[in-house]
């Protein structure tokens, strides 16, 4: 989709490529909304918690 | 889509090879496993994707996938399953040390926010292996999980991260609603999938699922991304109280980098 828009901002009407430009921008925002819960299973051990003295379970 | 059985090959290929002795008890072998750790924060997205579909030890899904079928292997008797880590238990230190001293670091927010992320442990005879208790040095319990049948939940993970590597918004929605036929429950599915119904400008769809998720498995990405969703302020609340204004703050900032 955004080479589609890339190209419009390329070759398009000045009227075009500034339609596209917008539509870049919110598809961008719109991904960069969706990352932020969009996450693999994952999840190692950090530095905070190997610092920690260990308590019993 | 690979179905479970494939999953099943895929995972004792990864285990083909490894040296962990002889043990008499299935935790003791588990403990003399050689899983691969590491201490590096946000990880690359990608990368884990990468990792959990090849069911690789250096993520945590491969670990729990390998942990699975070197039991199976060893001791078919034990009865294995899958746990969902619906709170957790290293989280909760963090959240703890946080009330003593608010003042933290973004490192230690950064680490809190890892913590919640999706994870799961194996199931053993009712008993919980979490591989991170290996370098912690004791023996962890998480708080809430919820059991899955092992294999299917493996294979549902996996299909996770395939929506995740996949491009297409309607497919990264079509796998994640199969992977939701085989486990239902599984919340970290639901949360995926109402980021991906953003794609297709059903805002109201995920809305609703992520409030469905949230009453499960609280945490503040989806806090976050709610409030990204509403322009309600009652999350960005709920996040001042749960944690600190810097969560809302670094969560902030990673939608700008990210925009």
């Amino acid at each position: 989709m955004d080479d589609e828009l890339f190209d419009k901002i390329r070759n398009g009407s000045e009227e075009d490529a500034r339609e596209a430009y917008k539509n870049m921008r919110k598809n961008s925002l719109k991904h960069a909304v969706i990352a932020i819960i969009t996450r693999n299973l994952s999840h190692g051990l950090g530095r905070h918690l190997t610092k920690t003295p260990k308590k019993e379970v | 889509m690979k179905d479970d059985q494939e999953i099943h090959k895929i995972a004792h290929r990864q285990i083909a090879g490894k040296y962990y002795g002889n043990h008499k008890d299935a935790l003791t072998l588990l403990r003399n496993f050689p899983f691969y750790f590491s201490t590096e924060l946000n990880l690359d997205q990608r990368q884990i994707a990468l990792f959990n579909i090849n069911l690789d030890g250096r993520g945590c899904l491969g670990k729990v996938a390998q942990a699975g079928a070197v039991v199976e292997k060893e001791f078919p008797e034990a009865k294995i399953q899958f746990g969902e880590v619906l709170e957790d238990f290293f989280c909760n230190i963090l959240l703890d040390m946080l009330k003593k001293n608010p003042d933290q670091s973004d490192s230690f927010f950064e680490e809190l926010l890892m913590y919640e992320e999706p994870h799961s442990v194996l199931l053993f005879n009712g008993r919980q292996f979490e591989p991170l208790s290996i370098p912690f040095q004791q023996d962890i319990s998480h708080p809430k999980i919820k059991a899955f049948p092992f294999w299917e939940a493996v294979t549902a993970s996996r299909m996770i991260s395939e929506a995740w590597l996949e491009e297409n918004p309607y497919r990264k929605i079509e796998i994640l609603v199969e992977a939701g036929k085989i486990c239902p429950e599984m919340v970290a599915i639901k949360e995926n999938l109402s980021s991906y119904f953003i794609l297709i400008d059903r805002e109201r769809y995920a809305i609703d699922l992520a409030e469905e998720t949230l009453a499960i498995r609280p945490n503040a990405r989806t806090m976050y991304f709610l409030y990204l969703l509403t322009k309600d302020r009652k999350y960005i609340k709920m996040i001042e109280e749960k944690y600190s204004p810097k969560i809302a703050y670094l969560l902030r900032k990673e939608v700008i980098e990210n925009g």
